[in-house]
């Protein structure tokens, strides 16, 4: 090689490195500035860029430090993460309900994103963090409520109220040794997971000749549920379940704006997991005191096991898991132990990693 | 009296000083016998060289002789042309800059790529089969080489779920102890 060729081809592996070598991560937060949380840190220190054939994967692994600049008590957040170069689709949701943090306090929120995008792209920060909803002790709500996070963030705070009311029932009319009882069976419970894919408008062709329609079977409805499900079905083949169809009446006297019925599925061994909810569309019309209506969703559900294998289902049921009504008021069922709340999950876990005396000190903070 | 010296005279003998300088010596010359004779001397030489050269030698054949000369001229110089190591031949103009010529296309693809990336593409309609897949490795949508998921760290105790066209995924968070929900949106 001609020593006259070396700069060139310097320069030229210069320009190539400088092309194929992704540009570092960026996350844009953005609160509003009347926020009654305020951003003290944005720490991406483990983010990283790799480039995989013509791709580029970001993990953008980021530490947000929140502190409530407000004087009440926070008891949830909601984060809406954007990635800017992937909408509509690329869109989810951070929260942390189950919270107490008093005026002046700080927490932290861990927002774990990976994007895949070509290498070239548009400009700009990979993806946007901003501030969805915030809940507070009296339940009122501050945010945009774009994810109608008001709504989940509250009935999260009832169900956590009611399971600490449950739990601390069972603390004093049992003991400890009863609560420890009680935080097992709820752990055990708990597991095991299932994996899902949501198809929006479709279904696996290949199941589509072996559907059957496979009717739910719903659990003892509360006395005081002011929603009663009439009946309901769904296109089911092997591990795919189809366009859910729940019919409901509303038994109450008040109109009912939005509510929600959780789906449990059952596989050929009689085992039982939540797959999730089938809501009502919440932009359409209530529902009036003795009236009918139908909830269905244009979607197929496929659930599969951890290690990816699929699972056979053989039924499922179904229960009413909220209802919100036209005034803005939420019930919300007993205790269910097949749907564990948001907080039994957090109060089992502290126990499963530091003990009965932790649990016992979290029940009598508040 | 100053005489010119041998070689003026020479060139004088020669008719080969300039007009004045040969002027000034044919006067010295007149006047001097000494100098006069050394001209006469010089020009018989000069005479007697032009009739040797003029002539072949006894038994040399001039024409035979220049055949064989330019044919050892020939042989020399194709038995050279196989020996030596050519010179590197003069480049042509337009490539005597290589490095500018590899380098300004290479230029150009960077500026055009960071005007690419300068301008943001445009939004993508949602198609009818958006899938979100929820698992272990996390909660994500992908489609036409592009793809967003929210990780979860490695825990046991993850519940997924799905909500109309929400899938989410449920943890508590080992560091904080918090529970955190996240969900991704096919719409």
């Amino acid at each position: 090689m001609s020593t006259r060729n070396k700069p060139a081809l310097l320069a030229l592996a210069a320009a190539l490195s400088a092309w194929a070598q992704p540009a570092p991560p960026s996350l844009k937060v953005s609160f509003p500035a009347d926020s009654p949380l305020a951003p003290l840190s944005v720490d991406s220190g483990g983010s990283r860029a790799d480039a995989r054939g013509g791709a580029m994967v970001l993990d953008l692994h980021t530490a947000l430090t929140l502190r409530n600049s407000s004087q009440r008590r926070i008891r949830g957040v909601t984060l809406l993460v954007q990635a800017q170069e992937f909408s509509p689709g690329g869109r989810g949701s951070v929260a942390v309900p189950s919270l107490d943090v008093r005026p002046g306090e700080t927490f932290p929120v861990r927002i774990d994103l990976r994007l895949l995008r070509p290498l070239v792209a548009g400009g700009g920060p990979l993806a946007e963090v901003s501030l969805d909803g915030v809940l507070f002790d009296d339940l009122s709500f501050y945010g945009p409520d774009r994810l109608s996070s008001r709504r989940s963030m509250t009935i999260w705070e009832l169900e956590a109220r009611r399971d600490r009311r449950y739990f601390k029932s069972v603390l004093e009319a049992r003991g400890p040794e009863g609560l420890q009882r009680e935080i097992v069976e709820s752990l055990d419970r708990m597991a095991p997971r299932l994996d899902v894919q949501v198809i929006r408008r479709g279904r696996s062709t290949a199941v589509a000749a072996q559907e059957r329609d496979c009717q739910f079977a719903f659990l003892q409805i509360p006395a005081d549920s002011p929603i009663v499900p009439v009946s309901g079905l769904a296109h089911v083949a092997g591990s795919e379940a189809r366009a859910p169809r729940i019919e409901v009446r509303n038994r109450s006297d008040r109109s009912i704006s939005y509510f929600e019925i959780g789906w449990i599925i059952k596989d050929r061994e009689g085992r039982e997991f939540l797959a999730g909810s089938v809501p009502a569309s919440s932009s359409g019309p209530k529902l009036a005191p003795g009236a009918s209506s139908q909830v269905w969703e244009d979607v197929s559900l496929k659930f599969a096991r951890e290690a990816g294998q699929p699972v056979a289902i053989e039924g499922m049921s179904g229960f009413v898991s909220q209802v919100e009504f036209a005034d803005g008021s939420f019930w919300i069922p007993a205790r269910n132990a097949l749907a564990p709340s948001p907080e039994e999950q957090r109060l089992a876990d502290l126990y499963r990693r530091h003990g009965l005396p932790a649990l016992l000190s979290e029940l009598k903070k508040f | 009296m100053t005489h010119p010296n041998e070689s003026r005279l020479a060139l004088y003998a020669g008719n080969d000083l300039p007009l004045l300088e040969g002027f000034r010596v044919a006067i010295h010359v007149r006047g001097c016998d000494r100098c006069s004779r050394q001209v006469e001397e010089l020009r018989g030489i000069r005479d007697w060289m032009r009739l040797q050269g003029s002539e072949t030698p006894a038994g040399v054949r001039w024409e035979a002789l220049a055949s064989e000369m330019r044919a050892n001229i020939r042989l020399g110089l194709a038995a050279g042309r196989c020996v030596d190591v050519p010179e590197p031949l003069e480049e042509p103009r337009g490539l005597r800059w290589p490095a500018p010529a590899m380098a300004l296309p290479v230029l150009l693809l960077v500026i055009v790529g960071w005007m690419v990336q300068s301008l943001q593409p445009p939004l993508q309609p949602a198609s009818a089969d958006f899938v979100v897949d929820a698992s272990s490795s996390g909660i994500g949508v992908q489609r036409d080489g592009r793809g967003f998921t929210l990780l979860q760290p490695r825990n046991e105790n993850v519940v997924y779920s799905v909500s109309g066209e929400a899938a989410g995924a449920r943890y508590v968070d080992s560091e904080s102890g918090q529970v955190t929900i996240s969900h991704v949106y096919a719409q």
